[in-house]
């Protein structure tokens, strides 16, 4: 260890790097006071004596890993250096090669699911102390994929504790597609994919309804409504009223009673926090192009028109809560839906978009200018035409 | 109490000591990412103009040692295995130092087999040989053949179409069909698709530049996805695919640029997350180059789809060739 202040010739990050400034910090992390140069030292002599340590397993790691050594020994010296840094990746590949060219090697389905199962233990433990690590995850993956008897609810059951502590992770609602994806692919039958994708529907319905501003779980939803517009299990099936109003407009693959539905959905959640931009960005997916193409140019016109009129209402709320301030959201998603109303009297051809609205789309959008001066010229740039 | 100035001369000292014998555990413990903190590193420098900080036979010899010969692609570090992240790490760097040429012929042949080997049927890359996908890793692929001037059709086609399909409803992008829109992975894919000359084929582009420019918050910092906190890495990964669709001017550049100057350290220099925060090299690069596309501080101009200075990536062979 180097008794003194390193020497500063240049390459001589061939020895290493120092992370003192760090190289990529857990995000958020609160400025440290600066050590004194006292607090240094005393910190560098405690880390010597760990770093021989950790040096001396990576080596030997690493050593053992170009020699093609794939033993139990092998497989704990791996346990113990991923212990102390999830992040080396080289080694969870290490791992892998044991356990694939070694452990696995003999063993009936029945006693490779065992091991995997203490596998996943081991990986559970790394998941905990560090949630947002690809390499980890993307481990219990791996591993799930090797095991022919994988316990798919006990993975759906995890998945849920981890939304406990952070429903917004977005390696959890990844790996719980995945874990979907799974389960669906070891099915025959189709009517049992499709009922998947529709617990998975309604589990989204379930995320909202606790916190309307998980956008993770709008998104959920935007996806698995395409795939039930897609197919869809059969209506009778379900028990639970306001569920099976969906499966019926699903099985019916009528977009225009989504949107019915839709609209109370949303409703409720704009007045719960009209500031938060989820369920405004879900809005204007509704009334795109997926939507609206798949409707008469008179269920458009009037499903476009109720909907303003809900948002005018609540816009003009809004003003009178906030001393005379407009709700942003509410014009940035006015000013959609007249230009969308204004594409679907384009497509219908005829000329005679209401010249009420094209005024209205101007001065709101005006309005935005004024309000929002950070995107001012996105709004300028926004007309009833442009693309 | 925040500083408003440009802390320049502090940066680079800053950077400098990254490279420095390392003294604490946690350096050691942060070997997995070297190569890119390289890139990072090193990236900030040229942005500064300060190219010649390091000796450039030094930074080579270097790359080489951490390449993999197994693969044929370069890992993180000496002896660690090779993947597509530290693989495009290591050849912007040699890029920036024109120093391709330092691998031989065989060895940068291997290496284009490492990286086409990795795309599976449907377009995809995954990042080595156990299977994670993800839109990074189309990045790194086709960047990383975009340097070695060896992207082919029939790469090119399925990772342009595997990219479309992760396109999300609220027109954003995400690392696989099906997973929700991060910038990060908005710029991964506007990239590949620049790259690729395809740029054609993307759709709903004013939904996505709403998406983009509502990134911006109240301080005049980005944030990643909608009701996060603002992070000044953003700066980079939203900026980048507003510069990419020629739309910079969506948000406040001059309340962005505050933001980020306000997240500098004025005592050791470098850039963090956020204003009081510990700061760290991948920020520190990425706030730099949000400045640099913002045309701030004297800095050298970033190309937006390759992170390179614009005088690097002119001299890289643009797809389709001839």
């Amino acid at each position: 260890m180097p008794q003194s202040e390193p020497q500063r010739e240049s390459g001589a990050f061939l020895d290493g790097y120092r992370t003192e400034a760090g190289i990529l910090r857990e995000h958020g992390t609160k400025k440290s006071k600066k050590l004194s140069k006292e607090a240094m030292m005393l910190r560098m002599k405690k880390d010597a004596a760990n770093i021989r340590r950790y040096r001396k397993i990576s080596d030997d790691v690493l050593t053992m890993k170009e020699n093609n050594v794939y033993t139990e020994n092998a497989l704990k010296l791996t346990t113990q250096l991923l212990d102390w840094n999830p992040e080396f990746y080289s080694v969870w590949n290490y791992r892998r090669d044991i356990l694939t060219n070694y452990m696995f090697v003999g063993l009936d389905v029945e006693k490779k699911h065992k091991l995997l199962v203490g596998e996943l233990m081991f990986v559970l433990s790394k998941l905990k102390s560090f949630p947002k690590c690809y390499w980890i995850w993307n481990h219990r993956k791996w591993c799930l994929m090797n095991d022919e008897r994988a316990n798919w609810s006990a993975e759906m059951q995890l998945v849920a504790q981890f939304f406990e502590v952070d429903p917004r992770n977005f390696h959890v609602w990844q790996y719980r597609r995945f874990i979907v994806q799974c389960m669906k692919d070891g099915m025959v039958s189709e009517q049992g994919k499709d009922l998947l994708d529709f617990e998975e529907f309604a589990f989204t319905t379930k995320m909202i309804n606790k916190d309307i501003s998980n956008f993770s779980a709008w998104h959920n939803r935007s996806d698995l409504v395409v795939k039930l517009f897609a197919n869809s299990p059969e209506a009778s099936e379900e028990k639970e009223d306001s569920l099976r109003k969906y499966l019926e407009v699903f099985n019916r693959k009528s977009k225009k009673d989504f949107l019915e539905l839709e609209l109370n959905l949303f409703q409720n959640a704009i007045y719960t926090d009209p500031d938060d931009s989820s369920v405004w960005i879900y809005i204007r997916w509704l009334f795109g192009d997926y939507f609206l193409s798949d409707l008469s140019f008179k269920e458009s016109v009037d499903i476009i028109n109720r909907t303003y009129q809900v948002i005018s209402e609540l816009a003009q709320l809004e003003k009178e809560d906030n001393h005379g301030r407009d709700n942003q959201w509410c014009l940035k998603t006015q000013v959609y839906l007249l230009k969308q109303l204004y594409k679907v009297y384009k497509a219908e051809g005829t000329n005679d978009y209401p010249e009420d609205d094209a005024r209205q789309f101007l001065e709101k959008r005006n309005r935005l200018i004024e309000l929002d001066p950070m995107r001012a010229r996105r709004y300028t740039d926004f007309s009833l035409t442009s693309k | 109490m925040e500083p408003q100035q440009f802390l320049g001369d502090l940066h680079v000292e800053y950077i400098k000591n990254l490279f420095r014998k390392p003294v604490y555990i946690e350096h050691w413990m942060a070997e997995h990412l070297k190569m890119n903190a390289l890139y990072w590193g090193i990236g900030a420098l040229f942005l500064m103009h300060h190219n010649a900080e390091f000796e450039k036979e030094d930074v080579v010899s270097f790359i080489l040692e951490c390449y993999d010969t197994r693969s044929g692609g370069f890992g993180s570090a000496p002896r660690h295995d090779a993947h597509l992240l530290s693989t495009l790490s290591a050849l912007q760097v040699l890029k920036l130092y024109d120093a391709l040429d330092a691998v031989s012929a065989e060895k940068r042949s291997l290496t284009v087999q490492f990286i086409k080997g990795l795309q599976l049927p449907d377009g995809s890359f995954e990042g080595d040989r156990f299977g994670e996908v993800d839109t990074r890793f189309v990045y790194t692929a086709i960047q990383s053949l975009a340097i070695l001037e060896e992207l082919t059709p029939e790469i090119v086609d399925p990772a342009v179409n595997f990219i479309l399909r992760c396109q999300n409803f609220d027109s954003s992008f995400g690392m696989v069909p099906g997973a929700e829109s991060h910038s990060a992975q908005a710029f991964t894919c506007l990239g590949t698709l620049a790259i690729c000359h395809a740029l054609d084929k993307l759709q709903n582009v004013e939904t996505l530049e709403w998406w983009l420019s509502d990134r911006q918050v109240a301080n005049g910092g980005l944030n990643g996805r909608p009701e996060k906190l603002p992070d000044v890495c953003y700066s980079w990964w939203v900026l980048s695919c507003l510069g990419i669709l020629d739309k910079l001017n969506y948000v406040d550049s001059e309340k962005l640029t505050h933001f980020i100057l306000s997240s500098q350290n004025s005592e050791s220099g470098g850039i963090s997350d956020r204003a009081g925060n510990e700061c760290d090299v991948y920020h520190t690069f990425f706030g730099l180059a949000g400045l640099s596309l913002l045309g701030k501080e004297n800095l050298e101009p970033i190309d937006p789809i390759y992170g390179l200075p614009v005088n690097v990536t002119k001299t890289i062979k643009k797809y389709p060739y001839n």
